[in-house]
Order: C-alpha cells, then sequence, then structure tokens
C-alpha cells in the first residue's frame, strides 16, 4: 500500500512532535499482532466452508491495519494540544462516574442513579449547587415520567423508580 | 416518458404514505427534536439520530414511520446546526461552517433574523430540488446494482471505505486505519458461515457481534460530552447574538435567488458524487457565489447571498447525496452513515439490491418525508427561534449529564445490558482520544456497519471462483469500480499538492466534524 505524504504543519505553528501519533501507532500495532494472530487460530471446518474460512478477510484486515500502524509510526503528524492535567483528571473523573452509572443503575435504579451522576458532574463542571442539586433531583424523575408512561421504555427501578 | 410518469407515481405514493396524520405529527416531533438538538452546544445531528435511534425503536412504529422520524430529526438538526453558525459563530456540523463567514457577520450587525429567513427558505428550495433530482437520478443508477455479482459488491463496499476515509482529516492514512478498526470490530461475533466464535474472548454477549447503535452513542455523543468537558475547563467560551424575530424584505429574497439556485444545482451534483457530501458543496458553492456575484467586497462582511448560497447547497447535497447512499450504499458523511446503518438494521440494503424496485413504498416514503420535514421546518422555524434561541442558554453543567443519561437510556434499551453501558463508555474514551488525535471517527462505523457484508461477498467471490482472487478484477465493472477506489484515495491528495492548500484543512481547522 502506498500512504500519502504527511501534511506540514502550517506555518507559524510552533513545532510540535509526533510522539501522539506514533504512541498511537504503537498500540495500533500491538493490537494488529494480536488480532492476527487470534484470527489465525481459527479453523476452517472440514465442510461448509469453501476456499475461505472465517480467518482468511480477518488476517486480511489485521495486515492492513498493521501495515497502517506502522506508517503512522514511521511518518506521524504534529500532536494535538493535550488537556492539562487538571482536566484530564476531570474528564477521567468524568468516565469513572459514566463506569459507575452504568454498573450501579439496576441495583439503585434509574433515578437515584442518574441524580447521583448529574450531581457528580455538575460538581466537576462547577455548577452553582443551589441550583444543581434541585435540578439533578427533578430532571431524572422527568425522564423517568416520560420513558415509562409516555415511551414504553422500561427503566431499572431499583430502590426508588416511582411510577 | 412512460417512466417519468412511473416515478412520479411512486413519490406521490410515496406522500400518500407520508400524509398520514401520525407520520405528520412524527416529522413535526423529529423537525422540532432535530432543530433542539441542532442549536445544543456540542451536540450534532450524528449524535442525535444515533441516541433516537433505539429510544424511536421502543415506540413500536412500523419502519416507515421510524424512517420518518429519524430524517426529520436528520434534517432539522442540519437546520438547527445553521442557527448557531449564524447566532454564535459556531457551525453545529461541517456543513454549516461557511455559513457562520457571512451569516455571524449579519448577526453582529443585528440581521440574524433576514440570515436565518434566508437560510430556512434557501434550503426549502434546494430540498425541492434536489427531490426532483432524487427522482431522476436515482432510480436508473439503482438499477445498475442488480447488475451486481459477490465481486461487484465487495469492490462497492470498498469504495465506500476509501470515500468515507478520505472525506474526514487531512491525513487519509487516518481515515483508513480507522475504517479497518471498524471492519475488525465487525469481525466480532459468531461466522454465521461455520459457528466459530470469533474475538469474544468467552462472553456469550459478544457472540451476538457489536452493535453499532451502542458505538455509534460512545463514540459519538459520549466523547462529545467529554470534548465539550475540556473545551469548558479551558474557558472556550462563546458570545451569541441574539435574534428577535425571523424576517426578510421582498427584495431581499430576490437578490438572494441566484445564490439560491446556484447554490442548489453545485449542491446536488457536489452530493451525486460518492464521498463530498454537504460540507464540501457548501465551499464550493461560496466560492463560486463570491467570485460571480461580489462585486462590491461585501461578502464575508454580512452579504445576504454569502448565507443563501452555502445554505441552499448543503441542503441540496444533503439530497445528493441519497442518490449515493440509496443506490451503492455509499454515505457521503458521518450522519448518513448511521442512516445507513438503520437501514441496514431494517434489512433494507442498498447497494446489494436495487431498493427503488425492491422496497419502493418505503424509499419514496423517506423521500416524501425529507420534503415534508422541509416545509416544516420552514414553518416551524419563523414562530419558534425564540426559543430555539433560549436553549442555547442551558448552562453545559446541566446539558452535558442529561446527554449522558439520554445516552445510557438508549443503549440500555437496545438489549437492557450493563456490558453494552460498559462497552458504549469504553468507546467514548476512544472517540474522544481520536478526536485528540484528529481520527475521523465515522469510518471506524463505516467499517462495523459494512464489515459483515465486506466479508460475506468477499467470501461469496472466491467460493464462485474456486479461490481464484483475479474475480475482483474481471470485468470491466470491476475494474472500474477500482479505479474509482483509488481515485477516491488518492486524487485528493494530488489535487491539493497542485493547489498547495487542501480545502479539508480549513474544515479541521474550523473544528468542524465530518
Amino acid at each position: 500500500m502506498r500512504a500519502p505524504g504527511p501534511q506540514v504543519a502550517a506555518e507559524g505553528d510552533a513545532p510540535r512532535s509526533g510522539w501522539s501519533d506514533r504512541a498511537l501507532g504503537i498500540v495500533c500495532l500491538v493490537g494488529a499482532v494480536a488480532y492476527t494472530a487470534t484470527a489465525r487460530t481459527y479453523e476452517t471446518t472440514s465442510f461448509g466452508s469453501g476456499p475461505v474460512g472465517p480467518k482468511t478477510l480477518p488476517t486480511g484486515v489485521g495486515i492492513v491495519f498493521g501495515v497502517l500502524a506502522l506508517y503512522l509510526i514511521a511518518r506521524p503528524d504534529p500532536g494535538p494540544t493535550w488537556p492539562t492535567r487538571s482536566a484530564g483528571l476531570q474528564v477521567i473523573a468524568v468516565v469513572v462516574a459514566s463506569y459507575f452509572y452504568g454498573q450501579l443503575m439496576e441495583p439503585l435504579g434509574f433515578i437515584v442513579a442518574s441524580g447521583v451522576l448529574a450531581i457528580v458532574i455538575g460538581f466537576l463542571f462547577r455548577a452553582p449547587m443551589s441550583k444543581l442539586v434541585p435540578l439533578s433531583i427533578l430532571f431524572p424523575i422527568v425522564l423517568a415520567f416520560i420513558f415509562n408512561n409516555w415511551l414504553a421504555l422500561k427503566l431499572p427501578t431499583g430502590i426508588w423508580g416511582g411510577f | 416518458m412512460l417512466a417519468a410518469t412511473l416515478l412520479n407515481f411512486n413519490l406521490l405514493d410515496g406522500f400518500a404514505a407520508a400524509i398520514t396524520p401520525t407520520n405528520i405529527g412524527l416529522a413535526l416531533v423529529g423537525c422540532l427534536l432535530g432543530t433542539l438538538i441542532g442549536v445544543l452546544p456540542g451536540i450534532g445531528p450524528i449524535t442525535g439520530v444515533a441516541i433516537l435511534f433505539p429510544i424511536t425503536l421502543s415506540l413500536g412504529l412500523d419502519d416507515a414511520a421510524t424512517l420518518i422520524l429519524l430524517a426529520s430529526v436528520y434534517y432539522g438538526s442540519q437546520y438547527g446546526g445553521s442557527t448557531t453558525s449564524i447566532l454564535l459563530n459556531v457551525p453545529g456540523e461541517a456543513s454549516s461552517v461557511v455559513t457562520t463567514l457571512d451569516g455571524y457577520q449579519m448577526a453582529r450587525q443585528g440581521r440574524a433574523g433576514q440570515a436565518l429567513a434566508i437560510a430556512a427558505i434557501g434550503s426549502f428550495i434546494a430540498g425541492t430540488g434536489s427531490v426532483i433530482g432524487l427522482m431522476l437520478f436515482g432510480p436508473p443508477l439503482s438499477a445498475v446494482t442488480t447488475e451486481f455479482q459477490s465481486p461487484e459488491k465487495f469492490m462497492v463496499v470498498l469504495l465506500a471505505f476509501a470515500t468515507v476515509s478520505s472525506l474526514a482529516g487531512a491525513n487519509i492514512a487516518k481515515g483508513l486505519l480507522a475504517v479497518t478498526f471498524g471492519v475488525m470490530l465487525a469481525t466480532v461475533g459468531t461466522d454465521l458461515q461455520t459457528g466459530v466464535n470469533r474475538f469474544t474472548f468467552g462472553q456469550l454477549k459478544l457472540q451476538e457481534g457489536m452493535d453499532f447503535v451502542i458505538i455509534a452513542i460512545g463514540l459519538f455523543a459520549v466523547s462529545e460530552v467529554l470534548t465539550l468537558l475540556e473545551d469548558t475547563l479551558r474557558g472556550d467560551a462563546v458570545v451569541f447574538q441574539k435574534a428577535e424575530r425571523v424576517w426578510i424584505t421582498f427584495k431581499e429574497f430576490t437578490e438572494s435567488l441566484g445564490a439560491i439556485i446556484r447554490g442548489s444545482l453545485i449542491g446536488f451534483f457536489v452530493g451525486l458524487l460518492p464521498g463530498t457530501g454537504a460540507s464540501v458543496a457548501g465551499f464550493m458553492s461560496y466560492g463560486l457565489e463570491k467570485r460571480l456575484s461580489d462585486t462590491e467586497g461585501t461578502f464575508g462582511h454580512g452579504d445576504i447571498r454569502g448565507v443563501a448560497s452555502p445554505e441552499s447547497a448543503n441542503n441540496a447535497a444533503a439530497g445528493g447525496s441519497l442518490v449515493p447512499l440509496l443506490t451503492l450504499g455509499i454515505p457521503g458523511s458521518g450522519t448518513t452513515a448511521v442512516m445507513l446503518g438503520i437501514l441496514i438494521s431494517m434489512g433494507i440494503r442498498p447497494g446489494s439490491g436495487n431498493v427503488f424496485a425492491e422496497t419502493p413504498e418505503l424509499i419514496w416514503t423517506l423521500i416524501a418525508s425529507m420534503y415534508i420535514g422541509n416545509l416544516i421546518l420552514l414553518l416551524l422555524n419563523f414562530p419558534l427561534v425564540k426559543l430555539f434561541v433560549k436553549i442555547l442558554e442551558i448552562p453545559p453543567w446541566f446539558l452535558m449529564p442529561m446527554i449522558l443519561i439520554i445516552s445510557y437510556i438508549g443503549v440500555y434499551s437496545v438489549n437492557n445490558s450493563t456490558l453494552d453501558i460498559t462497552i458504549m463508555t469504553l468507546f467514548g474514551v476512544i472517540g474522544f482520544l481520536c478526536r485528540r488525535l484528529a481520527i475521523p471517527l465515522a469510518p471506524i462505523l463505516m467499517g462495523l456497519i459494512l464489515g459483515d457484508d465486506l466479508e460475506q461477498n468477499f467470501r461469496r467471490s472466491l467460493v464462485a471462483s474456486k479461490g481464484e482472487y483475479s474475480t475482483f478484477v474481471s470485468g470491466w465493472l470491476n475494474v472500474g469500480l477500482l479505479v474509482m477506489v483509488v481515485l477516491v484515495l488518492f486524487l485528493p491528495q494530488i489535487l491539493s499538492k497542485l493547489r498547495g492548500s487542501n480545502v479539508k484543512d480549513e474544515f479541521a481547522d474550523a473544528g468542524a466534524e465530518v
């Protein structure tokens, strides 16, 4: 595969290193190797599969992915501006909160879990508490009412589902 | 003559199907929701359609009604994106980047009302024109697909991958990396032909494969929340202009009419080319209009034609891009990729068969509903613009958790599974990182949606040819498709080298998402 040339950074840009793309390339390369190696283990059964089996296309795709990853390592773009440490930590906090939201939605129920998530994220966004808390309690209740009654979607009720 | 009568008959049937009280109601709700979504900072049409799809399924509507609702959301959110371009200088998506140039200037001069009005009128006229174009071009092109055997179908999927990879971002290698990643995701699950479980890691749930709705919501909605969080923390606040009412004088309208007609024509034909889509159309049309009409140097300083032209073009292109989408299954933008995924999940596979012949009622209902959606938007936006502007005042600390929560409801409603929620969160993080690293997200989705098609046609071709790979380059149709793949991948690069600048860099600079 012949890949196109790299894009030159706009004039006046501070020179930025290509480590971000290289890191991505390495991650993708490892992924490509693992994917292809796994694909090779899928044996073609004796009947019904013809000249190509379940491993043929994945092998090809894995190789293409690996070649593209190598290209990225060789010709990286200038890196992006990454979040500052504090912003990065807050993004991670939202991700963690979202993960636990998914885990706790069934045991706690939609309304309680959503209220907690709204308060946690609002706190991270530096929301004024006097508005955040009532809105975070009210809105999930309204949503639950709409979804349960009008849209026939059964949300987990948990410890307090209402309706 | 007979063919033309037949076509009109089909569209009329479509209108008859679309004009039921329920469907009009759905189109109204869709346009309203879509406009709200388009106006909301941070969430664009893709997110809107992806989040609403599973929720729509829970309504138990028939396929036609589902399509009408989602198409209205798509149209509405595009119009909502134009509203924010004009009032906020923030394009809702790539196609309305150009609108900011003159639209925001008009708003600053207190002429936001006229800018919004001409955007709505231009979109309506362009939408009307593109429905006519679609009637002319769609069915004959779709008939060609009946000639396609497995090798041709394989090539068409490759062409879709090539176009979607070259669509977004300056670095095509990243587009290809994204689409390949998507295909890898598509191979997860039980292989239908041999029953082999691939990449399931012993998880029963993964045997069914990756659900594109869950991946789409993660990649687009969740990652948008994360990106917006970071932007807010960095303090990239925006100042918006007020619009009291939407109105326009007859003189302003006649002044813009030429720009609207030229924009519609350019837009439609640009939209026809696979992979160009609405964003390129807006740029091209604005550029041409500027060269043609900008005798007094008013473009860029709030010239109404500078709003009329790109707004008509991007709307006509959205219509035009339905031609490659519905005939070959090649989407022109991220949103149409999601629409394709929805069509496929309904068992409609454009490019693999002649959808105009096989499921005419659905296709024509969809087209008719888009037209009706345009009309509703025109009527809706004049009285409701003040309400939409109010949406802009919703603080992000409230908006963000609500988008997350509604996304979770959507994902949860697919299978009532918390594993899905974990997968969605994971793809939210992947989407966030991709946005940072300038990896386009739409190709990932495309790879996932079409990966199965790619593999099935690959295998069928080789079974038919007894393992001969030369089957993929036998016959003029195949070779022609292969040449198109190569052109789509490398022509933009060569052209931009020759011109010394790259239009797509401008999109990237504007922070737009294709």
